[in-house]
């Protein structure tokens, strides 16, 4: 074999130093273990220097003679080192890998395997609040870029044996750990089997990040099917319900599989307030969906081919101001939508010391002047401020929102409030079609189910009902897996 | 037709059933009630649905027997019937919607552009297979409930016994030949031929659900249409939307957009069901192959249909006749699940 150990230590240091030429980061440290050569080799930044000193350099270099006989990295793993983490390893590909990933690995003459040393020390950030889930109520910890560290904050909620962590590996060049996170026996063992099949077929180079992922677990459409949390409260939550995350080294995001529709309107303050006020919020991210994809598009379709479905005062109040501008209903919308999107845009990427400059400019500037000027009219800003501040009720929901706000529109002002109602109807059909891991993307409302419904979706039951039935999502009205118990 | 993997349940299959079969509801009027008198017309819904009931048992006594409508012989070639009398149904009854959209709508943009984008929405639908049009149904009805519910019981507030004629002041020749005409607006049972085979569950209560609901929609909006319109209905070509005009939420005063906007979804649903049940019988005839053209081939045709019967007035006559709609509908809906079923047995008592 090319790739295995060799029993001769230089020609091991000679493959290591030729993999990490002009690599500085690359430390070798030559040394003698109770008489016999050896070389340990680790890349800086990626371990704790204190961790190799004290656990694994001082043990060797106090080391009493080895044995000439039998087997020698034996005897060094069982009476020599302190470790924790440690194995054996023959292949020099897989060694360098591991040392890629901040494990140390130790060479000795004569032998033809590697020990390795889990002695990870890189600097991390530490758990700080999700910026883009902010809760009034839940745990203020979110996760971090280390998949290791993200992997104790769930364990750290969930103490049961049940929590498995499964290792994987995506991208050829970057070697991105993963780890698929369930509870066994409540998790689908189908989905399970379906998320593993589908993350080792991923043909990717790279994998910098959860996104890079989720396309290869995703449907096609406009509502994805994978869903993405910062926050462990929530994962805790989903895999406790069956579902699958999967924890990518690197990103702070964790994929949840099969996410479902109505997931986008559920957060977790949802179940720390009580069951009628998280109704009554349910509800009204409910509206606000609505009001955020098909307002701008019924408003053009009205105010353009419909004016007699409103009342006469506000009609007339729509003529009024239409009058005095210049461009009609529907390319006057689709400018106002043109100019929010790019100030979104400039708002999110402008750095921070310019977010202010970008809000006064937008905000005042354009808004204000673009209406004191006489380009576009009150009502129609009023209607893309408003369809703008409903979207951030769901911010899952952003992106296809965007997409279909814009869709609706141009319908709207091509076909009226017909055009809106075939728009609608194709936007069902793409929803009614998705599965996401054989569960209806629209269950329970479609298939429906009565209690599922009742339970988390028109309203949020007590604590008192919730728990006392398990619901899993393999369990909801139309899903095709089962669960593991039941096979 | 060969035998199909069951990928809904009875209950979805009649709601969708249910959709289509409420999209002309729309397009009631005296012509296709056989005559003015609101009660006669109720009393012809209720004989149509008691009729309709009767008509979908072969097809139910078949589902027992075996789950294919037809297979081998004298019955290889029947799903290029059922498509080809899908695609005249369908054409037809959209050709009448376009008609309804451009000359009692009146849009300020073009009708056919509409109804082709209902169609290719339709077809989409189709393409995803039975189980989305099914799940999109359920949520089309919640919408048609909700919708119909709202301008039906705003109108209700305007109903006057006194604009209803007596009843049977002109005899009971209305009752019959209103019982023909509806009868032969049902198209739904072509469909359930085609897919009740591929649908699980009991029948019963979907069914008696199905025909309960339907028949009250109807006889409900007829009331309405003689309570609240009296005569003045007997003068218009789409009375059902002149009664959606007379709605009013206080300052709100026309609602009628809103009214033919929530029946673009139910005319989605049944060209999508129609445009299903071709791609079903495409199947049948050549396994997965070309789903693709299964659909936008009667899709394509659909469209033909429909512009001749909203732009050639003898074509729109013949083809909206209901004598031969009628006998398509027999035929297809009971007639070969009858004569399939009368094979089945001969076949079971010849058997040794």
């Amino acid at each position: 074999m090319e790739n295995a150990v060799s029993p001769k230590l230089a020609e091991n240091k000679a493959y290591f130093a030729r993999a990490f030429a002009h690599a500085m980061d690359f430390m070798l440290r030559d040394l003698e273990v109770g008489g016999v050569p050896a070389a340990l080799m680790a890349l800086d930044g990626l371990v704790s220097k204190q961790v190799i000193t004290l656990s694994i350099l001082e043990p060797l270099v106090r080391a009493k003679r080895l044995p000439r006989q039998g087997d020698v990295l034996g005897y060094v793993e069982r009476e020599v080192l302190y470790a924790m983490e440690q194995r054996r390893e023959t292949d020099r590909e897989t060694l360098l890998t591991l040392l890629m990933s901040g494990f140390a690995v130790l060479c000795l003459e004569g032998c033809p395997e590697a020990l390795v040393f889990g002695v990870q020390g890189f600097e991390s950030r530490g758990p700080e609040e999700p910026q883009n889930e902010v809760m009034q109520r839940g745990a203020k910890d979110g996760f971090t870029e280390s998949y290791q560290n993200n992997m104790a904050m769930i364990r750290r909620r969930m103490k049961t044996p049940a929590l498995k962590f499964e290792p994987l590996e995506a991208g050829d060049s970057s070697h991105t750990p993963l780890a698929l996170c369930y509870l066994e026996g409540t998790a689908s063992r189908e989905i399970v089997e379906t998320v593993r099949r589908r993350l080792a077929d991923a043909r990717l180079d790279t994998a910098l990040g959860a996104g890079y992922l989720s396309g290869f677990l995703d449907r096609r459409g406009a509502f994805s099917g994978v869903g993405q949390t910062e926050r462990p409260d929530v994962v805790c939550g989903k895999i406790a319900e069956g579902r699958v995350a999967v924890l990518v080294e690197g990103t702070p995001s964790v994929l949840l599989v099969p996410f479902l529709f109505v997931e986008n309107f559920q957060t977790m303050d949802d179940y720390l307030t009580r069951p009628f006020y998280a109704g009554f919020i349910r509800w009204l991210k409910y509206l606000a969906f609505f009001v955020s994809a098909f307002l701008p598009g019924l408003y053009v379709a009205i105010a353009a081919h419909h004016p007699e479905v409103l009342p006469e005062t506000l009609m007339l109040k729509i003529a009024q101001e239409e009058a005095q501008t210049p461009f009609p209903v529907l390319p006057e919308t689709l400018l106002l939508f043109f100019l929010y999107e790019v100030l979104r845009e400039a708002g999110l990427r402008a750095p921070k010391s310019l977010g202010s400059i970008v809000s006064i400019v937008g905000g005042l500037v354009i808004g204000e002047t673009a209406v004191s000027a006489g380009l576009v009219s009150p009502i129609s800003l009023l209607a893309v401020a408003l369809t703008a501040v409903a979207g951030y009720t769901v911010p899952r929901l952003y992106e296809p929102l965007a997409v279909l706000r814009l869709s609706f529109l141009l319908l709207g002002g091509l076909l009226g409030v017909w055009g809106v109602a075939v728009g609608f109807t194709a936007l069902l059909f793409d929803l009614c079609a998705g599965t996401a891991f054989g569960v209806p993307l629209l269950s329970p409302v479609s298939p429906f189910g009565r209690r599922p419904v009742l339970r988390d979706v028109a309203a949020r039951e007590s604590w008192k009902k919730l728990s006392r039935r398990r619901a899993r999502v393999q369990d909801l009205p139309g899903a095709a897996p089962q669960t593991q118990e039941r096979k | 037709m060969h035998a199909q993997r069951s990928d809904i349940r009875t209950g979805q299959l009649f709601t969708l059933l249910f959709v289509a079969q409420a999209a002309p509801a729309i397009l009631l009027s005296g012509r296709s009630t056989g005559g003015s008198d609101p009660l006669q017309g109720i009393l012809s819904v209720g004989l149509t649905a008691a009729a309709g009931l009767v008509l979908t048992l072969p097809v139910l006594l078949l589902r027992r027997k075996t789950p294919a409508l037809a297979s081998r012989g004298p019955f290889a070639l029947l799903p290029v019937v059922y498509i080809a009398g899908t695609v005249w149904l369908d054409g037809a009854f959209l050709g009448l919607f376009q008609v309804f959209l451009q000359d009692t709508v009146n849009p300020d943009f073009s009708a056919r552009m509409t109804v082709t984008l209902l169609v290719l929405c339709a077809a989409y639908g189709a393409l995803r297979g039975l189980e989305c049009v099914a799940r999109c149904a359920g949520v089309i009805f919640a919408f048609l409930l909700v919708g119909t519910g709202l301008v039906l019981g705003i109108t209700a507030t305007r109903m006057d016994p006194g604009n209803l004629p007596p009843p049977f002041y002109d005899g009971c020749g209305q009752t019959l030949r209103g019982t023909g005409l509806f009868l032969s607006r049902l198209s739904f049972l072509p469909a359930l031929a085609v897919l009740f085979p591929r649908a699980k569950g009991g029948a019963a209560r979907p069914l008696l659900g199905f025909a309960g609901g339907l028949a009250a929609l109807y006889a409900l909006i007829l009331l309405l249409l003689g309570g609240c319109l009296g005569p003045y209905a007997g003068t218009q070509n789409f009375p059902v939307y002149a009664l959606a005009t007379l709605t009013e939420v206080r300052s709100m005063q026309r609602l009628d957009a809103v009214f033919v906007g929530v029946w673009f979804l139910v005319v989605t649903a049944r060209i999508a069901l129609g445009l299903t049940v071709c791609r079903a019988c495409g199947q049948s005839l050549a396994g997965d192959r070309g789903a693709v053209g299964w659909v936008l081939g009667p899709a394509a045709g659909l469209l033909l249909v429909t512009l001749l019967v909203s732009e050639v007035r003898p074509v729109r006559e013949v083809l909206l006749a209901p004598g031969p709609q009628l006998a398509i509908l027999l035929l297809l809906g009971a007639g070969v699940p009858l004569g399939r079923l009368g094979r089945l047995r001969r076949a079971e008592r010849s058997a040794p």
